[in-house]
C-alpha cells in the first residue's frame, strides 16, 4: 500500500483552479455583492431554489477573484473527518491526511460546501471557528491548530424551498454568514441565458420561459420546487439538438419535475399549448 | 329539420372527432385535477370546474351538453365517449383552453336587444373566434388542439348551420379554402377588423355578427335558433357574453328556466323531472335528516363509548394575558365493548404503499452502536496491533482499523389527530377525515413506526370528548377501524384542549423511546369553535398558544386543511409550509409528503 501523491509545497492547490470563465448573467448585482463580502473575507451563503445559478456563480466568482475553489458536495453520511481530514493506514502505519476544507483553509482556496443542510447538524459545527472573528480550525485529531490562509473564504449553499425540517441549518450556523438570495430570473433574463447556454434562438427560449412561469406559479404538493433554469436549458439543448420541442419538454421538465400523472398530464398540455 | 337531425348531419362518426357524450366513457372526474392545473399555470385562472349531469336524454338521439362558462365556474359534459383516455383529455382541454380564452379575453358584455337569433348565434361565433385568435397568439398550439373539432368544409348543404360552421371554421384555419361568397365575405371582414383592432376590440364581433345576420337573412336561409349547436364540440353556448338579467330560481308555471340555472350536483334524476324539489335551493347536508341525526355525538349506529380517564387542561386567555388554570376538561374515550367489525375494501393499496414509503423516508438516524470499518474517523488499536502481526506472520493485509458509529433510522411517534367536529359534515369532509385516518391506520400497521390516531370534538369546556381509536401501543385492528367508522360528526372543536391531550400522549410515548421529538398531524377545517364561547379570537388565540407550547415541547405539528377557504387562517396558526389542502382522500399521499417536508 502507497501513500497518495500529494501537490508540491508551492502549487498545492492548481487543480482546484478555474482556468476558463465559467460564463454567468448577473441577475442582480450579487457578482459586486460576493466581492465586497470576499474582500471584507466575510462566509457567504447563497440561498435560492434548485437550479437557479448559485454554483455557477461561485465558478464564476472563484475565477474572477483568480482563487483555487475546492467544491464539497454534502451529503447526510459525511462526517467531519471528510471534511477535515483523517488518519488512514498504509504498510508502515497511519498517515495524516488533509480533508478538502483543510486543504482549502491551508492554502487560501475558496471552499463550497454545496446543499449543507444535507449534511448532519454535527458535522457543520466544524465550520464555526473558521466562520467569526477567530478564522481557525482546530484539527482535534493532531492537535493542531490551524490559522486560516488571509485569501480562505467559506461559501455555503442551499435551497430553502425544499428541504427536510430536520436538515435545517442551526440558527448558530446561520448567523455567521452573510446570506445572498438568489432566484429565478425575470423572463428576459432568463430567456437569454436559456439561449446562451441551450444553443437555441431567443424566440424558443422565450417560448421554454413562458413553461417555466406556467408551472412556477402552480401550487401543488406534487410540485415542491418549480421549473428550474437548468431543466430549461436542458430541454433547449435537446432542442438545438434537432429534438422536436414537445417531446425535449416532456422528457427534460415535465418528467423530471414529477410522479404524478395529473400534474404530468397538465404540464404537458401547458408545454403542448406553447409550441405549435 | 329537427335540431338533432341538423346536428347529425354535421357530425356523422367519421367526420368528427371522436368525442361525444354518452352514457359510458371517460368522466370529467378523471380529469378535473388535470384541468384544474391547466387553467392555473397556463390562465391563471381558479374557476371551478362542474360536471353538466345528463338528464331526461335516454333516447338514441340524445346529444351531448355543450359547455357553460360563467366568471363562477365553467361546466362541462359529465363524460365523454372517447374511446382512448387520450383523446378525452384531449377534449376537455380543448373546452378548458376555449373556456380561459373566454374568460380571459370576453371582456365586454353585449345588449342582445333588438338582435335577432342568428345575429346572436352570429356575434357569438365571431367572439369565439376573436378570443381563439388571441388566445392562439399566445399558445400557438391551441390551434392543433381546436381544429380536428371543425370538420364541416364546402362540401356541407347550405343550411345557416353549416355556414356559420364553415365560417367558424375558416376563421380558425387560414389554410381552410371556401369559395362560398357569405364565407369568404365573412372572413375578409374578420380579418381586417381584427388586423386594424389588434383583436382587443370586442366590438367588432357585434358589429360584424349583426351584419352577416342582415347578409344571411337576405338570402332567405332558415335558422331555427332553439335547435342550434355550436359549430364544434368544445365550444360553449356563449351566455357568457350577453348582458342578461339572472333567471328567477324558482320559475313561473310554463316558464322553465334554463338547464344553466340548475347546479349540476342538484339536478334530479330523470324519474324525478318537474319534481318540486328540483326547484328547491340545495339543501346543506347539515340540514338533511340524515346529517341532522349524524350531527348528535350519540347516533344510533355509534360504538358506545366509556371514559378512560379525564385530565384538565389550562386555556390562554389573550383578554388578561393569563392561563385560566384546569379550565377544560378532556374525556378520553373508547369502545365500552369490542365494536363488531365490518370489513371494508382495501382500495388504497398503491397508496398505503407510498404512505409508508413517506414516513420511512423521514425517519432520523441515530447512533445505536458501532462498528469496524476500512476508513473512519477513530483508530481502533487493538484491530492495528492485530493487523501488523498477522502482516508479520504473512497473512493478507486486510485490516479494519477504525471503528465508525453504526447509524438506524428511527421512526419519530407521530400522533394523528383527527376533527369530528360538525363543521366537518359540509361537503362530506368527515368521509375525508375518517378515510385520513383509516389510511393511515392500515398503511402504517406494517410500519415500525410508532403511531397512535385519535379524534376529538368538543360540548363546552367540561366535556371535550377524546376518541383514542388507536394508541401507541395499540395495534391497528378491524375493531378500531370500526370504532373509526361508527363515527358521526358532531358538537364542536375546543382545539386548544384537544392538542394539548394529544400532545402530551405524544410526548409521553417519545420520552419512553428515548427520543426527544415527535409529531402531531391534525386533520381539520382549522376553524376553532365552542358553544360556551363568544370571542371568536378567544379559542383561536388559544390554539396558537398551544402549538407554541407543544413546539417548544419538541412536537412538530403539521396539519392537512380540508377547507380551502379557511386556509389563511390556518397558515397563520401552523406556519405556511405545515399547512397542506387536503380535499381528496386520493390526494393524501402527495399531501402527506408535503406535510412530512415541512415538519420533518
Amino acid at each position: 500500500m502507497t501513500r497518495p501523491q500529494l501537490s508540491t509545497a508551492d502549487t498545492p492547490l492548481d487543480a482546484w483552479r478555474v482556468v476558463d470563465e465559467p460564463w454567468y448573467r448577473p441577475v442582480d448585482r450579487e457578482v459586486d455583492w460576493f466581492e465586497a463580502a470576499y474582500e471584507a473575507r466575510l462566509p457567504i451563503m447563497l440561498k435560492g431554489p434548485t437550479g437557479c445559478g448559485k454554483t455557477r456563480l461561485v465558478e464564476h466568482m472563484a475565477w474572477r477573484l483568480k482563487r483555487p475553489l475546492v467544491t464539497v458536495a454534502c451529503h447526510e453520511d459525511m462526517n467531519a473527518g471528510d471534511l477535515v481530514g483523517r488518519y488512514l493506514l498504509d504498510g508502515n502505519g497511519t498517515y495524516w491526511q488533509d480533508g478538502p476544507l483543510t486543504n482549502a483553509v491551508r492554502h487560501g482556496a475558496i471552499c463550497y460546501l454545496d446543499e449543507v443542510v444535507e449534511a448532519r447538524q454535527d458535522t457543520t459545527v466544524v465550520i464555526h471557528p473558521l466562520t467569526d472573528s477567530r478564522r481557525i480550525l482546530p484539527v482535534d485529531k493532531r492537535g493542531e491548530l490551524i490559522t486560516a490562509h488571509p485569501d480562505f473564504t467559506l461559501v455555503i449553499s442551499y435551497n430553502p424551498h425544499y428541504h427536510h425540517a430536520s436538515k435545517n441549518l442551526k440558527p448558530s450556523t446561520r448567523q455567521r454568514f452573510v446570506a445572498l438570495e438568489l432566484s429565478w430570473p425575470d423572463a428576459r433574463t432568463e430567456a437569454e441565458i436559456v439561449a446562451h447556454e441551450g444553443g437555441v434562438s431567443n424566440e424558443v427560449a422565450s417560448k421554454l420561459v413562458a413553461i417555466a412561469a406556467g408551472i412556477r406559479v402552480l401550487d401543488d404538493p406534487a410540485l415542491p420546487e418549480g421549473a428550474s433554469t437548468r431543466m430549461l436549458i436542458y430541454a433547449a439543448t435537446l432542442i438545438a439538438r434537432g429534438m422536436d420541442a414537445h417531446a425535449a419538454c416532456r422528457i427534460g421538465i415535465v418528467q423530471p419535475l414529477t410522479d404524478d400523472a395529473d400534474v404530468c398530464a397538465a404540464l404537458t398540455a401547458l408545454a403542448s399549448g406553447v409550441f405549435p | 329539420m329537427s335540431g338533432k337531425v341538423a346536428a347529425r348531419a354535421l357530425s356523422t362518426p367519421d367526420d368528427l372527432p371522436r368525442v361525444t357524450v354518452a352514457t359510458t366513457g371517460f368522466p370529467l372526474d378523471r380529469f378535473e385535477r388535470t384541468l384544474a392545473l391547466y387553467l392555473r399555470s397556463a390562465w391563471q385562472l381558479r374557476v371551478p370546474l362542474q360536471a353538466r349531469a345528463r338528464h331526461g336524454h335516454e333516447d338514441e338521439d340524445w346529444l351531448p351538453d355543450c359547455p357553460i362558462v360563467t366568471t363562477s365556474a365553467i361546466m362541462l359534459p359529465g363524460e365523454t365517449q372517447a374511446t382512448e383516455a387520450q383523446r378525452a383529455r384531449r377534449f376537455y382541454l380543448a373546452c378548458a383552453a376555449h373556456a380561459a380564452a373566454h374568460l380571459s379575453y370576453s371582456t365586454a358584455r353585449f345588449e342582445p336587444a333588438k338582435l335577432r337569433p342568428l345575429q346572436l348565434t352570429l356575434v357569438g361565433a365571431l367572439e369565439d373566434a376573436r378570443v381563439e385568435r388571441l388566445a392562439i397568439a399566445r399558445y400557438p398550439g391551441l390551434q392543433r388542439w381546436w381544429l380536428p373539432f371543425h370538420r364541416t368544409g364546402p362540401e356541407s348543404a347550405g343550411t345557416a348551420v353549416a355556414l356559420i360552421a364553415r365560417l367558424a371554421r375558416g376563421l380558425l384555419d387560414p389554410g381552410y379554402v371556401d369559395r362560398d361568397g357569405w364565407v369568404t365575405k365573412g372572413r375578409t371582414l374578420f380579418d381586417e377588423a381584427f388586423r386594424s383592432s389588434g383583436g382587443t376590440d370586442p366590438a367588432i364581433s357585434r358589429h360584424l355578427g349583426v351584419l352577416l345576420g342582415n347578409d344571411l337573412g337576405q338570402m332567405r336561409i332558415q335558422f331555427n335558433a332553439k335547435t342550434y349547436v355550436p359549430p364544434a364540440a368544445y365550444r360553449d353556448d356563449n351566455s357568457l357574453l350577453w348582458d342578461v338579467a339572472p333567471t328567477p330560481v324558482a320559475p313561473e308555471a310554463g316558464n322553465e328556466a334554463p338547464e344553466r340555472n340548475l347546479a349540476p350536483q342538484e339536478k334530479q334524476d330523470p324519474g324525478n323531472n318537474g319534481s318540486a324539489d328540483e326547484t328547491s335551493p340545495p339543501r346543506r347536508p347539515a340540514e338533511t335528516a340524515e346529517a341532522t341525526s349524524a350531527s348528535s355525538a350519540a347516533s344510533a349506529e355509534e360504538v358506545p363509548t366509556r371514559v378512560l380517564a379525564i385530565d384538565r387542561y389550562a386555556e390562554w386567555d389573550y383578554v388578561i394575558r393569563r392561563y385560566r388554570p384546569a379550565w377544560s376538561s378532556v374525556e378520553s374515550l373508547g369502545p365500552a365493548t369490542a365494536p363488531q367489525e365490518r370489513p371494508a375494501p382495501d382500495d388504497h393499496a398503491g397508496s398505503a404503499r407510498r404512505i409508508r414509503a413517506l414516513f420511512d423516508a423521514a425517519r432520523v438516524h441515530a447512533v445505536c452502536g458501532r462498528t469496524r470499518e476500512f476508513e473512519g474517523d477513530q483508530l481502533d488499536l487493538d484491530a492495528c496491533i492485530a493487523g501488523r502481526v498477522d502482516a508479520r506472520r504473512g497473512r493478507p493485509d486486510s485490516i479494519k482499523g477504525f471503528i465508525a458509529p453504526r447509524w438506524q433510522p428511527r421512526g419519530v411517534p407521530l400522533a394523528v389527530l383527527l376533527d369530528l367536529s360538525a363543521s366537518n359534515a359540509f361537503d362530506g369532509r368527515i368521509g375525508t377525515v375518517l378515510d385520513v385516518g383509516r389510511q393511515l391506520g392500515r398503511a402504517l400497521r406494517t410500519s415500525d413506526l410508532p403511531y397512535a390516531i385519535y379524534g376529538f370534538h368538543s360540548d363546552g369546556r367540561h366535556r371535550v370528548r377524546f376518541h383514542v381509536f388507536k394508541d401507541f401501543d395499540d395495534i391497528w385492528s378491524g375493531s378500531a377501524e370500526a370504532y373509526l367508522a361508527s363515527i358521526r360528526p358532531g358538537l364542536s372543536t375546543r382545539f386548544g384542549a384537544a392538542l394539548r391531550h394529544a400532545g402530551a400522549r405524544a410526548h409521553r410515548e417519545a420520552a419512553r423511546l428515548g427520543q426527544r421529538k415527535a409529531n402531531l398531524l391534525i386533520v381539520s377545517d382549522c376553524v376553532p369553535f365552542d358553544i360556551d364561547v363568544f370571542d371568536p379570537r378567544y379559542l383561536r388565540e388559544d390554539m396558537r398558544r398551544a402549538i407554541t407550547e407543544l413546539v417548544a415541547q419538541g412536537l412538530a405539528c403539521g396539519c392537512l386543511a380540508l377547507d380551502a377557504q379557511a386556509l389563511g387562517d390556518a397558515r397563520a396558526l401552523f406556519g405556511r409550509r405545515r399547512v397542506v389542502p387536503l380535499t381528496a382522500i386520493d390526494d393524501l399521499a402527495a399531501a402527506l409528503a408535503a406535510v412530512l417536508a415541512a415538519i420533518g
